[in-house]
């Protein structure tokens, strides 16, 4: 865990300096006496570096025990064989897409597509159960947000 | 009061409210079942069809959710081995190998029976303590909020996660998004970017939903596992000698569900583990718990259906959420202009009340649905996950959407799953950054206000006693981890300096 306190301390240290950089350029005072806008902002960013100074020191600390860069790596259970970080990530990033196909080709036309790659990708293999679900049940859900739950549903710049 | 009380309880018993709750209970019962699929994401793959409910059905809907999703748990720790939930973790000690005798009905049956008295015990302590803890919260001001608020998150900071300094970079990371937005109390537009989605803030919900539902989704593609049940079980209601045995430990359950969840961020699984112990400690043949025995399923599976009434005391009466559940159930109650509080008990008495009495039907409904429907319900257990996973991206992404017909809430959800993402491989909880996105607001507004009030002279903060309270308890809070880190140590030291050899 040493190696992955620094690398986070650093990340998060460096997004507070950013963010308390910014909260220089807030109005400082308003009308009445109460604290102005920055307040609030300078509060955080302070307690953040503060914290995020602890972290590192405890992430040098444990670099002593640390299996270097390999602590880096997503744990990986030993109890399951059937266990896949490649899936998880080919699964988030086709959520990724999915959530950007969106707003171009609507709820109808992308999550059809979407059900049958998230479906292959766990592990479905059947073409036709798979190209039955993925049109079904995305229709379904379709259909039922849209005409009895009379919800809106995302509709893309390109196809609605 | 009392005619709240009233109008409260037949709201609650309005038939809409009633179906709802059942299905709610239904829905609850199934998620918390399914191994990867949490209570919370229950409550989050329905949030889209509350929007087209009336505040009173919407909330039975949610409650239904969370006593189901409080009993689902232990299904699945029963018969494959596998907590549901967390908090159903202590019941796989007993629970599964009673299955493995061919007893899985009856570890079912018990189950479910303890849920329902664990509930009900924790539904009279709510209905009792909560009118009264109102009427003292309503005296409260600004420095004595901005003390509770600064309270339920720096126990949550401070308990939910392994490290202190990583709970409260969590709440800190919270906070910090809050302040993105217009000011609350001059509005100022804070860190937009010129943006006018940012203006209006970032919404919690689109970020609960990805701080909760990715990652689950995430871990669920990782493993990838279908699991088969057995469908036979044999009897399930259990026979009057089970009853008998289960009593102790079910009281003892009940009252330590209770009052664990009424402490924020304690958790379940300190309540079911603490309940099991306790129940084996007073029990004639504590050597037959771990075999399987009716007593080790009832003692934590009525703490973890109690800890649903005792988190809902804090919520209720003082908007402070006592578990991730309440902090989502608070989300949906503000969707609909209703914010948890002393306030709402004066201002809505009646949907107050009917929150409390839709919680009990909710607790009935969870039995009756539970033993109803146990044999079809358990067999959703081999639903593949394949046809699973893209159900709950595709209701995540019409929940989303629905609130503010937005593409930019499905982005800042995909971001809140790369954040609950990269926390969980930085071992740092998301719990503390949810109820800093719940209550950061507040907090800022009472400081505020509060040093406003006072010319800028932060005495004020340490001469009224609520609020003196309050951060006194914030203080106990923070040291309480090091305490326990401190005694375990010690008592370690004395082990091994009586277990060493004595010198002549």
């Amino acid at each position: 865990m040493g190696l992955r306190n620094i690398v986070g301390g650093v990340v998060i240290l460096g997004f507070t300096l950013y963010y308390g950089g910014l909260a220089t350029l807030l109005p400082k005072r308003t009308t009445t006496d109460a604290p102005g806008p920055h307040f609030f902002p300078y509060l955080i960013s302070i307690s953040i570096i503060a914290l995020t100074v602890m972290l590192l020191i405890q992430g040098v600390r444990g670099l002593k025990n640390s299996g270097g860069l390999a602590d880096l790596r997503p744990e990986k259970p030993s109890t399951n064989e059937n266990f896949s970080i490649a899936r998880a990530a080919a699964g988030l990033l086709l959520t990724g897409l999915y959530f950007f196909a969106l707003s171009m080709f609507g709820f109808f036309w992308s999550t059809p597509v979407f059900f049958a790659a998230l479906m292959w990708t766990s592990g479905e293999r059947r073409p036709l159960v798979l190209l039955a679900l993925a049109i079904l049940v995305p229709m379904f859900l379709f259909f039922l947000f849209r005409d009895l739950f009379q919800l809106p549903l995302p509709r893309g710049s390109f196809l609605g | 009061m009392n005619g709240d009380l009233l109008q409260g309880f037949y709201l609650a018993l309005a038939p809409t409210s009633i179906l709802a709750t059942a299905l709610g209970a239904l829905h609850g019962l199934i998620c918390g079942m399914m191994p990867g699929l949490t209570t919370s994401a229950g409550i989050i793959i329905l949030f889209p069809v509350t929007f087209i409910l009336e505040p009173t059905t919407a909330v039975a809907l949610l409650l239904g959710v969370f006593a189901g999703g409080m009993t689902g748990g232990s299904f699945a720790a029963i018969l494959i081995n596998i907590p549901g939930s967390p908090s159903a973790s202590a019941t796989t000690m007993d629970g599964f190998p009673l299955t493995q005798k061919g007893e899985a009905g009856r570890a079912l049956g018990v189950s479910i029976v303890s849920s329902f008295t664990g509930g009900l015990f924790s539904f009279f302590c709510l209905l009792l303590i909560a009118p009264q803890l109102t009427k003292v919260a309503l005296q409260f001001r600004a420095a004595d909020l901005f003390g509770l608020v600064f309270f339920g998150m720096s126990v949550i900071s401070a308990f939910a996660a392994k490290s202190l300094v990583k709970g409260l970079l969590s709440t800190f990371l919270g906070l910090m998004i809050v302040t993105v937005g217009m000011d609350p109390l001059v509005g100022t537009a804070r860190f937009t970017f010129g943006d006018v989605n940012m203006l209006a803030g970032i919404h919690f919900i689109p970020a609960l939903v990805g701080l909760f539902a990715i990652p689950e989704i995430v871990a669920n593609l990782a493993e990838g596992n279908i699991r088969s049940v057995a469908s036979r079980f044999g009897r399930v209601f259990p026979s009057w000698a089970d009853i008998k045995k289960i009593r102790l430990p079910v009281a003892i359950g009940s009252m330590v569900g209770t009052f664990v969840g009424i402490l924020p961020g304690a958790g379940g699984p300190i309540a079911v583990f603490v309940s099991y112990d306790y129940a084996q400690k007073v029990n004639k043949e504590p050597e037959q718990f771990g075999k399987g025995c009716v007593e080790g399923v009832a003692a934590p599976e009525s703490a973890n259906s109690s800890i649903a009434g005792g988190a809902l005391i804090p919520m209720m009466t003082l908007g402070i959420p006592g578990d991730p559940i309440t902090a989502i159930l608070i989300g949906a109650l503000l969707v609909h202009g209703m914010a948890p509080g002393p306030l709402l008990f004066v201002e809505q008495g009646p949907f107050a009340f009917s929150v409390l009495f839709s919680y009990f039907i909710a607790i009935c409904s969870t039995a009756t649905v539970a033993f109803l429907g146990l044999r079809v319900i358990v067999k959703l257990l081999s639903i593949p996950r394949s046809l699973l996973l893209p159900i709950i991206v595709a209701l995540c992404v019409l929940g989303t959407y629905a609130l503010r017909n937005s593409f930019f809430d499905i982005y800042v959800m995909f971001f809140f799953g790369l954040v609950a993402l990269s926390f969980k491989w930085l071992d740092i909880p998301v719990v503390p950054m949810l109820l800093a996105l719940v209550l950061g607001r507040q907090l800022e507004e009472h400081l505020r206000v509060a040093l406003a009030a006072s010319k800028g002279d932060i005495s004020i903060f340490f001469t009224s006693p609520w609020c003196l309270f309050f951060l006194c308890l914030s203080v106990i809070s923070f040291a309480w981890p090091f305490f326990l880190e401190w005694r375990v140590k010690k008592r370690a030291l004395e082990k091994a300096s009586a277990s060493a050899p004595s010198s002549p």
